[in-house]
């Protein structure tokens, strides 16, 4: 079962555990990057002839003699983009893979609800292929909780960057986007987080993956058959093309860590296998730290 | 080139399955795998159709039709055929006691089988041999055949011996079994220990030695003797030899019947042989094992005293005569039965003798009520009816169903002894004083032992089926014998022969040599045969092989049997039985007598080979086409290395 019947009482205790660590620092207690009528001195910039003279700061023009007109952080609504990967690879062996990317995203979903902010879900696959629009409030949380027990992982390929592009002409407004996937993009995932990072979303990335990529334990001969394309690789495994496996394996987890380290984004990889509840806080608790 | 087993060929079919079942289409598994990004990967840098892995099943194929043939051939045992004509040949292989000795890579008996089997198994086809094992009677194991698994099942089946070599019978033997035909060749596996020059103008013999010189400390000789003339006294003949170039110091250590008895530090020079004699007091006998212990040959000592402190440099090469063993008889007792009318003399030399129990009548004992299993003396008083036992007859004085007393001769002279009878033996008559001797006449003609010039008796023996007689006509009364050493003498060598113990057994013989023993009176029970002709006793070696052996008894001239063995190879004790039951052989008696063989021969203590009159350089070349391993050695060994091949092959497949 996706959704246990405890699900909502585990979901809430982590919201209160996410609101006890994060105080200050997630979601809606977040200022956004939007300037305009808040409260919060920004910063200045240059006066223009027409502007509300309101905002003119006078201080600095008594002294000095310049035209500065004074500028404020608008408080704004976090929205927040959750990106799940729907793709066959996503269903690899025992589809737990899945199971938790979809427990992950009713979880980030559930805590920013609580703390009144926009979330929408997207199933992203060779492009877009459902969303959860844009909605807030906590009774949203089970119309999600559906939306994502009715998503399969059946899509045959992975274009994570054809699915940005698509999320992206729908003019979303900026926000925090939550990528869960395994990244097992043959174009790579670079370019797809770039125009992300362009168009001004703050990324984690959520990185999945089954004990079996990592360790795929095959020796002898083999017909490898790739689960998205159904492409079949004839072949003899020796343990040197093992070792040869795992060398790339840990090199794409480590591209994908450095290149969040790069842009300070959140970055959590995980193996399918590992604890819902714990991936949760451990991943909030190094959001905290970083 | 020929094959021996030509119908192994028929084994090639199995290639036919091979190949059928190789072509069948190998059906992978099929993985699923989240992605193949990775594998992608890993074949951009080498594709996963390689060269190798494109021909790696046809040359697996190819890997395992080769293993086949080669397996099948070798079975096959093909030989090759040489130009040179084929040739007979007798392999001596030396089993003698030196053959035991230790070489850096094994017993040298090992490698002069291991040489022999190198040999057969090179022999070309047709090639008739022999084996035949020579110690001191040398034996055919194995006649003349070409079939080459008897000839190695022969040499498996031959047993190291401590017997002393004598290959000059052995080569004989081979020389009649290749009869007349000059294509036959003799070749003899030894260490060379023996005088070889015997061994010369045999164009047809080859020696090939096989050892190296070794230094050894043996006994060569062990022997318990009792003193004929003191039974009581025994004593213990050691001989020691030091067959090296080196000193040698070495503890000899005796036990009897398993207590230790001494213990004597021995320091030997270099090719120095002694001996040491230990003397023991005491009628009971028993078994004396002598042991060298501890030794320790010296190269850098110069002298007795050095070689004491000097270190060790070298070990004792053969074990087998490091101990040696004896067997002691007890002294004999006798039960003897005086009949006499009163004569001090006669009765103390009898009670003087400890091993006697004596009983004295001074009359004839009524009814004939004779004690059995005793030795009767008469002295002057004689039955009419001589009693059935064995019989001392001194000076008798009345006439018997025997003889009849006729006369008196006064002063006889003396003139002739039998000096090799054991009655007679160290029995001189010349200076004692015989005053009267009775004339007797004999109803049987006797065996005179000693006589006057005139032919006259004075001592003579009267075989009979019902106990010997020893008769001594003397006056006793009237002649000074009785005070004389010689009287003593007579009596003892009389007593023992009609004890029945006239012949002296040695207590140890040498190994390979046969034994006849008198087995120990008592042992009446049922013969082991039902056949009364052929009675059988039991022989244990002293490894505990059982073995059976005959048994003949003399009922003419001695009630006791003899057992007679045949060559004994081991050197220890043996046992005879003859009172063990054939259902449970693995028991034998305590009554068993003793039999102690010893190796005892110093040819076969030194260690050193001796000059060969034919070098190992002409047996090397006699030998070149035969000694080489067989084809299907090299056959088997070529699979091997295929199957390594394919075995890599196959593994390629799993660790790059």
């Amino acid at each position: 079962m996706l959704f246990p019947p405890d699900f909502l009482t585990r979901l809430e205790y982590l919201s209160i555990m996410s609101k006890r660590v994060f105080r200050g620092q997630l979601l809606a207690q977040r200022r956004t990057r939007q300037t305009g009528s808040g409260i919060e001195f920004s910063d200045h910039r240059e006066y223009g002839p027409g502007e509300d003279l309101r905002y003119l700061d006078w201080n600095i023009y008594a002294r000095h003699g310049d035209l500065l007109i004074r500028r404020f952080q608008e408080e704004q609504d976090l929205h927040l983009w959750l990106l799940l990967d729907c793709s066959r690879s996503m269903h690899f062996a025992d589809g737990r893979k899945f199971h938790l990317a979809r427990q992950l995203t009713a979880a980030l979903a559930w805590i920013a609800l609580a703390d009144l902010d926009r979330i929408s879900a997207l199933a992203c696959a060779a492009g877009v292929v459902e969303q959860f629009p844009l909605t807030r409030g906590r009774e949203r949380i089970l119309p999600l909780m559906q939306f994502l027990e009715t998503l399969e992982a059946r899509q045959p390929e992975t274009s994570l960057l054809e699915s940005v592009r698509q999320f992206l002409h729908r003019r979303p407004r900026p926000g925090i986007a939550v990528i869960l996937s395994d990244l097992l993009d043959p174009a790579g995932f670079e370019t797809a987080l770039d125009q992300l990072r362009f168009s001004g979303f703050d990324l984690h990335i959520i990185q999945l993956h089954h004990p079996q990529d990592a360790e795929p334990g095959l020796l002898g001969d083999a017909e490898l058959v790739d689960l998205e394309s159904g492409r079949v690789l004839q072949t003899t495994i020796t343990e040197h093309m093992l070792n040869e496996y795992r060398r790339l394996f840990r090199l794409h987890q480590e591209s994908v860590r450095n290149y969040c380290a790069r842009w300070n984004f959140g970055c959590t990889q995980s193996s399918s296998q590992a604890e819902f509840d714990s991936l949760v806080m451990t991943m909030m608790k190094r959001s905290a730290t970083s | 080139m020929t094959v021996l087993v030509p119908t192994a060929l028929a084994l090639l079919v199995i290639a036919l399955p091979i190949t059928v079942l190789y072509i069948l289409k190998l059906r992978m598994r099929q993985v699923h795998v989240s992605s193949d990004l990775f594998w992608q990967q890993i074949f951009q840098a080498r594709p996963p159709r390689s060269f190798w892995n494109r021909f790696r099943h046809p040359l697996s194929w190819l890997t395992q039709i080769l293993i086949l043939l080669t397996i099948v051939v070798a079975a096959a045992d093909p030989r090759w055929l040489s130009g040179v004509p084929q040739r007979n040949l007798v392999i001596i292989l030396d089993t003698s006691a030196s053959m035991q000795a230790r070489e850096a890579s094994g017993p040298r008996l090992t490698l002069a089988a291991n040489h022999a089997r190198q040999i057969i198994n090179g022999l070309p086809p047709g090639t008739q041999a022999a084996i035949i094992a020579a110690d001191q009677h040398p034996e055919v194991v194995c006649g003349m055949t070409d079939h080459i698994p008897d000839l190695l099942r022969a040499i498996s089946r031959i047993q190291p011996s401590a017997a002393r070599g004598r290959p000059a019978l052995a080569v004989t033997a081979a020389s009649e079994m290749l009869g007349n035909t000059s294509s036959g060749s003799i070749l003899l596996l030894t260490d060379g220990c023996f005088d070889q020059s015997v061994l010369k103008n045999r164009p047809e013999l080859t020696i090939k030695s096989v050892a190296v010189e070794l230094p050894n400390v043996g006994i060569t000789g062990c022997q318990a003797l009792r003193n004929p003339d003191d039974p009581l006294s025994a004593e213990l003949l050691v001989s020691i030899s030091n067959a090296s170039p080196f000193f040698a110091v070495a503890s000899l250590e005796l036990r009897l019947s398993g207590k230790l008895s001494n213990v004597t530090r021995l320091t030997l020079a270099p090719g120095e042989n002694t001996s040491r004699s230990f003397p023991r007091i005491g009628p009971v006998g028993g078994i004396w094992q002598a042991q060298l212990k501890d030794i320790r040959f010296t190269a850098q000592a110069t002298s007795a005293e050095t070689a004491q402190l000097a270190t060790p440099g070298f070990a004792d090469a053969l074990e087998l005569d490091n101990s040696a063993v004896a067997v002691l008889p007890d002294a004999p007792r006798k039960k003897v039965l005086l009949v006499s009318p009163g004569n001090l003399f006669v009765q103390k030399v009898l009670e003087a003798d400890p091993l006697i129990e004596l009983s004295v009548l001074q009359q004839l004992p009524a009814d004939n009520n004779w004690p059995r299993n005793s030795i009767v003396i008469l002295h002057e008083l004689v039955p009419p009816q001589l009693p059935s036992l064995p019989l001392l007859v001194l000076d008798p004085r009345s006439n018997c169903d025997a003889w009849n007393l006729r006369s008196t001769r006064e002063n006889p002279l003396p003139a002739q002894t039998v000096t090799t009878h054991p009655v007679t033996r160290n029995f001189r008559l010349d200076d004692v004083l015989i005053p009267a001797v009775s004339e007797l006449e004999f109803n049987t003609s006797p065996q005179i032992l000693a006589a006057t010039e005139d032919g006259l008796p004075l001592c003579s023996l009267l075989p009979r089926s019902n106990g010997p007689v020893v008769i001594v006509p003397l006056q006793l009364i009237q002649s000074d014998l009785a005070f004389r050493t010689v009287f003593p003498i007579l009596i003892s060598n009389s007593l023992n022969w009609l004890a029945g113990r006239t012949e002296s057994v040695p207590s140890a013989i040498q190994a390979g040599q046969r034994s006849m023993l008198l087995l120990p009176p008592g042992s009446s029970q049922p013969p082991i045969s039902s056949v009364p002709t052929q009675q059988l006793a039991l022989l244990r070696s002293p490894s505990g092989i059982i073995s059976r052996i005959p048994v003949i008894t003399d009922r003419e001239t001695n009630p006791s049997r003899t057992a007679v063995t045949g060559p004994l190879r081991e050197a220890g004790l043996w046992l005879v039985d003859a009172t063990a039951t054939p259902a449970d052989p693995q028991q034998i008696s305590d009554r068993a007598a003793h039999i102690a063989v010893n190796v005892a021969a110093p040819e076969e203590t030194d260690l050193r080979p001796r000059k060969s009159p034919q070098s190992d350089t002409e047996s090397a070349t006699v030998f070149t086409a035969s000694a080489g391993r067989p084809p299907w050695y090299w056959l088997c060994i070529t699979a091997v290395l295929l199957l390594t091949c394919e075995w890599f092959l196959c593994q390629r497949r799993w660790i790059s």
